[in-house]
């Protein structure tokens, strides 16, 4: 009875040992699909960036007020430059 | 407007400034001509008014010479559609269009060309980009 406890003894401590050091199963995506990518953690940019096209490179928006006269710039820009000229 | 670019590099990329084209036409009928063009093309793309009026800016010499093929080759020349330009500019609304902001700008008393209307700051003529950049940065304080 006594050889029957220490043995029970013995192998719940090999469990919880055994536990203690397991590692963390990895999850394994069925067959034929990706794995989950790992997420990837990107600063928010400032508000004050302007758009980029595909290359990097600023997008100067072009566009027309109500008024009917024509804006280089983002609609939305804190100054307006308003350009009183001749073209000759 | 020589400091344009510097502008447009500082500030238009970084989304912190807009420029308006209002035109100023005091050397008569050429002026409202070249004006008209520039609005005609703009009917049919706004990132072709700003190539044209970059165009014309650049040739102000044959602009102050230019006639109707002129202006018509130019704006070809940009990628807008000839007919539909011609179209346009033959049809006269856009020339009674830029009368109109002309008076406007009269009106307003703005009289010295050129004029730039920085958040309400007035700068007159052709100052190097200096001068635009500081007025700038105190508008976007």
């Amino acid at each position: 009875m006594q050889k029957l406890f220490i043995f029970s003894l013995l192998i719940m401590l090999a469990a919880c040992s055994a536990d203690a050091t397991a590692p963390t199963p990895t999850a394994v995506p069925p067959e034929g699909q990706p794995a989950a990518a790992t997420p990837l953690v990107v600063d928010e940019p400032p508000a004050t960036v302007a758009a980029t096209d595909d290359n990097g490179q600023p997008v100067i928006m072009d566009g027309r007020n109500e008024d009917g006269t024509f804006y280089r710039g983002a609609v939305d820009a804190p100054v307006t430059v308003i350009d009183y000229s001749d073209f000759l | 407007m020589g400091a344009e670019k510097e502008i447009i590099d500082t500030y238009v990329t970084a989304g912190q400034v807009k420029i308006i084209y209002w035109p100023i036409t005091d050397i008569g009928p050429r002026s409202v001509d070249a004006a008209a063009a520039a609005h005609c093309v703009g009917e049919q793309n706004a990132d072709l008014f700003w190539a044209y009026h970059d165009l014309l800016f650049e040739n102000y010499g044959e602009t102050y010479r230019g006639d109707r093929d002129y202006f018509i080759d130019q704006a070809a020349a940009v990628g807008a559609d000839r007919e539909v330009f011609a179209a346009c500019f033959d049809e006269g609304e856009s020339h009674a269009f830029v009368r109109e902001l002309d008076q406007e700008r009269r009106d307003m008393g703005i009289l010295q060309r050129p004029t730039f209307d920085i958040n309400g700051q007035f700068v007159y003529g052709a100052p190097p980009f200096e001068t635009f950049d500081a007025v700038i940065q105190e508008a976007l304080q």
